[in-house]
């Protein structure tokens, strides 16, 4: 801990940013980690590894226990990482925000989800923030990891932290570099994973960067939070607006009866000026469904419609009734009705390989369908169970050759690698693949209907 | 056969004489059949041969064909067909070889053919005329024990006949017996009279075995009959055997064989209707999943495993502390069950390092929670350890399942939750809020299901009670009021599994244990079974309520409404939610107290949550040392107690005669606790393993 400042050093302030950057660089800052979700754990595990005492602090007590006893409940970090930090005592979880509130560095990764009116709700950043306000003390690094609307470092958060007295930038530091976790991804980690920092003053640019890059290879300063928080928002837009680009294309398609994977894969094998998306039951996940929200919300302040962000949202959230309208072709032409046929949904995960079922588009899809009298059924390898929106607890049924013959018709919305397609096509009578996850597969091509 | 002892050398014997009176019966048959064709000019020279050969072959076809038996109706049908089979068989192959002989020993088709009418028209006649004859010898008579059926109904019909078809078994069917019946012959037996006439037919017959056929029959049949017979004195001066046919699921699952047929078990006296479970809503659960139980070695937990590998899931982890019980289930998963996807994990529940580690590896879909401290009184006097074992090691298990994603996290509790008196069922309680404080936390369902004694569970009331009245008694119980709620571990378990398929997250089950019994009146039927008087033969004494002991189980609090399920014997109470938040707090607090060794700080923190707690004097008084039950007897029946033979109760010093059990009358009063309270699982560490 650094010393507190005493009338003799009021002669010559404290080098607050060279004592914390060599705190940092030695590995004697004690770091602190507000949420130890998806984007917390793995980063509170990178810097216990790394040396630094770390203390993780999270309302769920749930959680802070588990952490306590060393289980892992996210998937992205190794068990025996978590397990080794545990043990040794580089890693303690907490519900007690005033221990986080001593640490030299915090880092905020709390949600920042949407209200039901799909407005942003940031009230976890603003009870964090009211939280790290109560405790600040000068030498300290408080850096913002949520994604969140541009200006919510400056204009929620540094105001909260003026009020005690302190200045930014010489007694404290603020910066926002935004979390770039993409969970079950194998090759990016939070390692290497480009990291982008902004700080409210050049100082606090300084000191987070020089953290940062203890643990992450590359980190890319950029001229203030605004900067960097626009970043974050823009990411996740031009990921949804360009998947929304491919399902209309998808749609159109359809219609024109054309094989939208064979266009995607012959333009993707452009060198230049092309990227790669796939169509699909609709976008799921925390970041893409919902950060365009945040950035519109915050353009409406200035007048301005972001119709791009508009429209793609649309063109998603109208995917799972295409889906409907292909399951329902489907059975039309083998003479069967939606209503009372047997689906069997493989895969609730909103993307492959992860345990991670929330706003996924396939509830959305289980969802119409049940509505319409289709006896649904479940199987994924990740998500045993989960509860929809009417409180119903549906069960992962066994992939069994049984199940997927008893079926109607066998819905593929999330294509996890470690499925049999070719069980799952050799058994089933009929396919409706959503996410082109039986590309591989060839025999009985005739049996499988693509989005 | 005069001299032969055994039934089964008896009919090896008639069958020899059989075959022999069937030789005899053909050759003398083919030997006429010339005659009847008028064609007496065979019987010179090798004219005879046709008979000859025709005789062999007959009796050839006979053997391959298996000799008929001749002891039965359906034998006797079986008996003809294998004679005509035989007769035609032979005749065929008498054609066929003599078309191969030289002319002069052919003989004609006619002849061969009469041959063969003739032997079956005379072994038919002699089946229908002898047969009885034949029956009636080879039957067991001397040995045969006469037997009374009680019952009248299609499992009284299938027993006769098993009983008449297999002499081996001994028993000689005198008649039934039924309120009701509705023919007057069963399978050939006269209905001889009502149940209450039972001691004047038991006399009368001297009868040594009286069978109860009523697959449904209630306890108070059952009993009723129980005390007719043991009143009477039939075969030998001793009053019959009273025995049982098995209940109707195990009807279902077997045909009746006389095998099946058991001794009275007490669990028949208990009042209970059999137990429903619905496999498809179950078998989806368990089948081709990973499964863990925890506790697996124990009564429960052992159970648990036997129904779950009966499901067929993919991988069953038999988690305990002690390795001779695992060994013990995971041998008989294999032998009897030929069930082998098992894994052997030692742990202790309390160990997080441990118990993540096993969570990391297998991720299992369903946890069975069952490892547990459950024996009252021990349980008592070892406050830390079962605070350890049952709070923490819950605590442990629970994060561990969440984080490994497991879909179900199913708790076992006991009616010893529910307004605490004991250390043991206040760790209990606090185990449920634990589970129920995940409710909506974690993707896992927590269900916890809570039910009352089992029977037969190790340190159970019953087997202590056999062994107090083999060893001539005492048989000790606590209270004269005191009632108990039964249920046979089997059928706790398969509401278990039920609970765990219907059970929502943060639910607490409770299972119908059906009506509760008196132990004083359970322990006077044990012994009545045993074929013993009460108060006479053995005595009963009662040792008073031990610390942490109740009257009555309740198997609900008073502040628990109840609400159905869609299983008859399952309803959910309500039970108050404690926040995981404030929960975390005082679990922090016991684990320092279980470190250090504080018990009162351990009882303060109980108290905290578990409102209804109320623990024992001993507490207060002197911590650490439960106060030694006081023991008085019980009074027995005045025109009893002047029987000489109430040795226990000597003098009027009903303590006096005990004294030289001392240790044993201990033991058994920790046991009775226990039986108040047997619920569950085998504990982790604990007692035998």
């Amino acid at each position: 801990m650094s010393p507190v400042p005493t009338a003799v050093s009021t002669l010559r302030p404290t080098d607050y940013v060279s004592q914390l950057r060599s705190k940092i660089e030695d590995k004697s800052a004690v770091v602190g980690v507000a949420g130890i979700g998806y984007v917390g754990l793995p980063l509170a595990v990178e810097k216990a590894k790394v040396g630094y005492q770390v203390f993780g602090y999270d309302r769920n007590a749930i959680r802070v226990a588990q952490i306590n006893q060393g289980s892992n409940y996210i998937r992205d970090v190794v068990d025996e990482d978590l397990a080794k930090a545990v043990v040794s005592g580089k890693f303690v979880a907490t519900t007690d925000f005033s221990t986080l509130g001593n640490c030299d560095v915090i880092v905020l990764c709390v949600p920042t989800p949407l209200t039901p009116n799909k407005d942003p709700d940031i009230s976890h950043v603003r009870n964090v923030g009211a939280e790290v306000a109560r405790h600040l003390r000068p030498g300290q690094l408080i850096c913002l990891e949520s994604t969140t609307y541009p200006g919510t470092t400056e204009e929620v958060l540094l105001p909260m932290f003026a009020a005690g007295g302190l200045v930014v930038g010489r007694d404290y530091f603020l910066a926002f570099s935004p979390e770039r976790v993409d969970p079950g991804n194998k090759r990016y980690t939070t390692r290497n994973t480009n990291k982008v920092v902004g700080g409210v003053t050049s100082a606090c640019l300084d000191v987070a960067a020089t953290f940062y890059k203890q643990t992450i290879i590359d980190v890319l300063a950029v001229a203030n939070p605004r900067v960097a928080e626009m970043t974050k928002v823009f990411e996740n837009t031009f990921r949804a607006v360009n998947i929304a680009l491919v399902n209309e294309m998808a749609l159109l398609c359809d219609r024109m009866d054309i094989d939208i994977w064979a266009v995607m894969d012959a333009a993707a094998t452009k060198p230049f000026g092309i990227m790669r998306f796939d169509p699909g039951p609709g976008v799921g996940g925390h970041c893409i469904p919902l950060d365009p929200f945040y950035l519109a919300w915050k353009a409406r302040q200035y007048d301005f419609h972001t119709r791009f962000i508009e429209l793609a949202g649309e063109i998603n959230a109208s995917m799972p009734y295409f889906v409907r309208e292909k399951v329902l072709r489907t059975l039309n032409d083998r003479g069967r009705a939606l209503k009372n046929a047997r689906l069997l949904v493989l895969g609730i995960a909103y993307k492959k390989d992860i345990p991670d079922w929330r706003e996924s588009p396939a509830l959305k899809v289980i969802d119409i369908l049940a509505r319409d009298g289709a006896d649904v059924t479940y199987h994924d390898p990740f998500v045993p169970s989960f509860q929809d929106e009417h409180g119903k607890v549906r069960q992962s049924i066994p992939l069994t050759a049984k199940a997927l013959a008893d079926a109607d018709c066998v819905l593929i919305t999330t294509d996890h690698t470690q499925t049999d397609w070719d069980f799952v096509v050799q058994h089933a009578q009929v396919i409706v693949d959503t996410r082109n996850a039986t590309k591989n597969v060839s025999s009985r091509r005739d049996h499988i209907v693509l989005l | 056969m005069t001299e032969v002892q055994s039934p089964r050398q008896a009919k090896r014997v008639g069958t020899l004489n059989l075959g022999l009176v069937q030789f005899l019966l053909t050759a003398l048959a083919c030997a006429l059949a010339p005659l009847i064709l008028g064609r007496s000019d065979v019987y010179s020279g090798i004219g005879l041969l046709s008979p000859v050969l025709f005789t062999l072959l007959f009796f050839g076809a006979e053997i391959v064909l298996g000799m008929p038996r001749w002891s039965t109706r359906t034998d006797k049908a079986r008996g003809f067909v294998s004679v005509i089979v035989a007769a035609a068989a032979a005749s065929v192959a008498a054609f066929v070889i003599q078309v191969f002989l030289p002319s002069e020993l052919q003989s004609s088709a006619g002849v061969i053919f009469i041959s063969a009418l003739g032997v079956v028209v005379f072994l038919t006649a002699c089946l229908l005329l002898f047969a009885p004859s034949i029956e009636v010898r080879s039957a067991p008579s001397e040995h045969a024990v006469p037997t009374l059926v009680v019952g009248s109904g299609n499992a009284a019909v299938s027993l006769i006949q098993v009983i008449e078809d297999n002499p081996r078994f001994a028993f000689s069917v005198v008649g039934c017996v039924d309120d009701q019946a509705l023919a007057e012959r069963v399978a050939g037996k006269p209905i001889v009279g009502r149940v209450d006439d039972l001691p004047k037919l038991i006399a009368k017959h001297e009868v040594g075995c009286v069978i109860i056929t009523i697959p449904s029959a209630s306890s108070e049949l059952v009993k009723r009959v129980m005390s007719l017979c043991v009143k009477t004195t039939g075969r030998d001066g001793k009053s019959p055997a009273v025995k049982i046919l098995p209940g109707v699921l195990e009807l279902l699952n077997d045909n009746v064989k006389v095998s099946r047929i058991r001794s009275v078990q007490p669990e028949d006296l208990l009042p209970r209707d059999p137990v429903k479970v619905d496999l498809a809503t179950v078998a989806p659960h368990l089948e081709n999943r990973v499964i863990l139980v925890t506790g697996a070695g124990g009564s429960i937990g052992s159970e648990l495993c036997r129904q779950i590998a009966g499901l067929n899931p993919k991988l069953l982890l038999l988690l305990g502390h002690g390795e001779n019980s695992l060994f013990a289930i995971e041998e008989e998963l294999r032998l009897k069950y030929e069930f082998e996807r098992t894994r052997i994990i030692l742990a202790d529940v309390a160990d997080s390092a441990r118990i993540r580690n096993v969570f990391s590896t297998y991720r299992p879909h369903v946890v069975f929670h069952a490892a547990a401290h459950k024996h009252v009184p021990i349980v008592e006097s070892n406050v830390c350890e079962a605070v350890r074992n049952n709070i923490l090691g819950t605590h442990v298990v629970a994060l561990a399942a969440a984080a490994a994603g497991a879909a179900k996290f199913v708790l076992l509790s006991t009616d010893k939750a529910v307004n605490p008196t004991s250390v043991m069922g206040a760790t209990k309680r606090l185990s449920e809020i634990i589970s129920q404080s995940f409710m909506n936390q974690t993707s896992t369902e927590f269900v916890t299901v809570r039910f009352g004694n089992v029977l037969e569970s190790r340190g159970s009331v019953i087997p202590t009670f056999k062994r107090q009245i083999e060893n001539g008694g005492p048989v000790t119980i606590t209270h004269r009021d005191m009632q108990r709620y039964f249920m046979t571990i089997p059928e706790a378990v398969s509401l278990v599994l039920e609970a765990m398929a219907i059970g929502r997250d943060g639910q607490v089950l409770v299972l119908d244990m059906g009506k509760p019994v008196n132990i004083l009146g359970l322990a006077e039927t044990l012994i009545t079974l045993s074929g013993l008087t009460p108060y006479r033969d053995i005595s009963i004494v009662e040792t008073g309520i031990r610390p942490g002991e109740k009257l009555f189980e309740e198997i609900l609090t008073s502040h628990e409404g109840m609400s159905t399920t869609s299983h008859e014997r399952l309803f959910i109470a309500q039970q108050e939610r404690i926040e995981y938040n404030r929960l975390a707090l005082g679990l922090n607090t016991l684990e320092n107290a279980v470190r250090t060794g504080e018990q009162k700080v351990i009882v303060d923190v109980l108290k905290e949550f578990v409102p209804t707690y109320q623990p024992g004097q001993h507490f207060i008084d002197e911590p650490g040392i439960p106060t030694d039950a006081k023991r008085s007897s019980l009074e027995m029946p005045v025109e009893q107690r002047s029987n000489g033979r109430a040795a226990s109760m000597r003098n009027g010093h009903p303590l006096a005669p005990v004294r030289d059990t001392q240790t044993d009358v201990d033991e058994a009063a920790v046991f009775d606790d226990d039986s108040g309270r047997d619920i569950k699982s085998q504990p982790a560490s604990a007692v035998g393993s």
